[in-house]
């Protein structure tokens, strides 16, 4: 076990506990015990425990069972070489081009039409019962009416993406501008503020923290929406998908595969993240709003 | 050619609103033919119960809020929305949050379309005044209440306006600082005399800043009584205790009592 010489190391420091004279041990039992409690307060020690677990767990589980039905670990960073030497990375990339065409339409969709529900009543009768309709409905089931309308070309994946990606944004934009302090907003009317300076200074700096939540949930929807359009017409990544699940033999490749795919997906997202957090300086949660 | 002073006088007529209660389905009626001038270039304060519809005479006069019949003139022109002619001081701050100290105080000037290294410029000037020079790249949420309004007063006149409207300004601060920004404030107009119209239900605020108070009753929402106040200018701290204070005060007090209700 790693987890106890760890656990006298932080004591030896002395950075949890007053040095003891080491000949006159008070209470052995208790301090090991506030060792411990130390160590599981502490996330990453906790993360590195589950997901080591799991990762045992995977390469015990390829061993018993064979490649067949699991690579092992190894075999599976192996793969990831293999991705980018035997050039398959690249229909990663394509995929990627598509998914970053068609996320960029969604937002410049998204946002505007967000931002007038949120402003106009008007434009929320009309639109919010379309928005709200395709928002729960499941996109894949309209999967065969972008192909009939598109083929299968670059503008049906851009299309799919734009479709998964779309309804995030667009409703959180919209409630992040419908409730604007009704106090900031007269202020910034009794300063004579200019319809367009309303939207581009009050509303959307307000509504902003709103708004990239929802660029960041988009994204996570964009992604699935790449997958899935190329799973139904096999092409580029959704085409290895498929082939590298099919061939047992390629079992690795497939999970490498997987784990990019994820692995882009996250890093996009702690992106995002990370620029909610700039958004929102500490300054605006502890102000009023 | 009317003079300055003239442009900067206010002239209300026969103001009437009512806000439609939302739950008893019935009209509110809160200002009820109100009629009132202020001269430009003096200080004016509007006291009365909370509901008796001081803060929205305010409003109507800067523009914010229609009157349902009647009309509001400055300098002889009739008012139909708000202007930078004007500047807000409200009760709650209202700064934007994600905005700098400084950004803030620029916000009227950018809607006037002065640049970039004027608007910094007269900013700074007036972060001087209030005293927040060292504050400029602070967020308004990292400030005292006080410092948030001054702020909020530095905005206000960071647009030079003729006529400054301060809603209950210092209603949320401490009784210290709120003594402390009354002297500011004074120091402020005395050098600049703009017209001042000062909602406040503190009484001796109200002695101790205007040169006349226009007391209102609540329901039916009208102006019973003007008083003018007898201190000379420029006015320190001595006045607070003197017994003309306590004489006013009492007078204002057993005006405001014959309207006043419990609920009010």
């Amino acid at each position: 076990m790693t987890a106890r010489p760890a656990a006298t190391d932080v004591s030896q420091q002395g950075t949890l506990l007053p040095k003891t004279d080491a000949a006159v041990p008070p209470d052995l039992g208790r301090a090991e015990r506030r060792d411990w409690r130390a160590l599981l307060n502490n996330k990453w020690v906790l993360r590195a425990l589950f997901y080591g677990a799991i990762a045992v767990a995977w390469q015990v589980t390829a061993m018993v069972k064979g490649e067949f039905f699991l690579p092992t670990i190894p075999a599976t960073i192996s793969g990831f070489g293999e991705l980018f030497t035997e050039g398959y990375a690249s229909s990663l990339l394509t995929s990627v081009r598509q998914l970053v065409l068609g996320f960029v339409i969604a937002l410049a969709i998204a946002i505007p039409l967000g931002a007038l529900m949120g402003r106009s009543k008007i434009a929320n009768d009309i639109f919010a019962p379309w928005v709200n309709t395709l928002f729960v409905t499941p996109k894949q089931t309209l999967l065969p009416i972008l192909i009939i309308a598109f083929g299968i070309g670059f503008w049906y994946r851009a299309w799919v993406v734009i479709l998964f990606a779309v309804f995030f944004p667009c409703i959180n934009t919209a409630a992040g501008v419908h409730y604007v302090d009704r106090e900031l907003r007269e202020a910034a009317r009794a300063f004579a503020t200019g319809r367009w300076r309303m939207l581009t200074r009050i509303y959307l700096p307000a509504a902003a923290p709103f708004i990239v939540a929802g660029i960041r949930l988009g994204f996570g929807m964009a992604v699935k929406g790449m997958v899935i359009a190329e799973l139904w017409i096999l092409a580029d990544t959704g085409a290895l998908l498929e082939t590298f699940s099919r061939s047992p033999m390629r079992l690795d490749l497939y999970y490498a595969l997987v784990l990019l795919i994820i692995g882009f997906a996250v890093a996009v997202n702690e992106l995002l993240k990370w620029a909610e957090r700039k958004l929102r300086p500490a300054a605006h949660m502890a102000g009023q709003v | 050619m009317p003079s300055e002073l003239d442009q900067a006088s206010v002239e209300v007529q026969g103001v009437n609103k009512s806000f439609r209660h939302q739950l008893e389905d019935t009209d509110l009626k809160v200002l009820d033919d109100v009629s009132l001038s202020f001269q430009g270039g003096t200080f004016t304060c509007v006291v009365g119960p909370s509901g008796c519809g001081k803060s929205t005479l305010l409003r109507v006069i800067d523009g914010l809020i229609p009157p349902d019949s009647g009309v509001v003139t400055i300098g002889g022109e009739v008012i139909k929305k708000p202007s930078l002619d004007r500047g807000f001081v409200f009760q709650q701050f209202n700064l934007l949050p994600w905005r700098t100290v400084i950004a803030n105080v620029e916000f009227g000037l950018e809607n006037l379309g002065v640049g970039k290294e004027e608007r910094r410029r007269r900013a700074k000037e007036i972060l001087k005044i209030v005293e927040l020079e060292d504050f400029e790249r602070y967020y308004p949420g990292q400030l005292s209440g006080g410092m948030q309004q001054r702020v909020g007063l530095a905005r206000a006149l960071a647009v030079d306006p003729s006529i400054l409207l301060m809603d209950e300004p210092f209603g949320s601060v401490d009784d210290q600082t709120r003594m402390l920004l009354q002297d500011e404030l004074l120091g402020i107009w005395e050098k600049n005399q703009k017209t001042v119209i000062f909602v406040t239900h503190d009484i001796e605020e109200a002695i101790y800043l205007a040169d006349r108070i226009v007391v209102m009753r609540a329901r039916p929402s009208r102006v019973t009584r003007i008083v003018d106040v007898p201190f000379g200018r420029p006015r320190d701290e001595s006045i607070r205790g003197s017994a003309e204070m306590g004489r006013l005060k009492q007078e204002i007090w057993n005006e405001l009592k014959s309207g006043a209700t419990v609920e009010g």
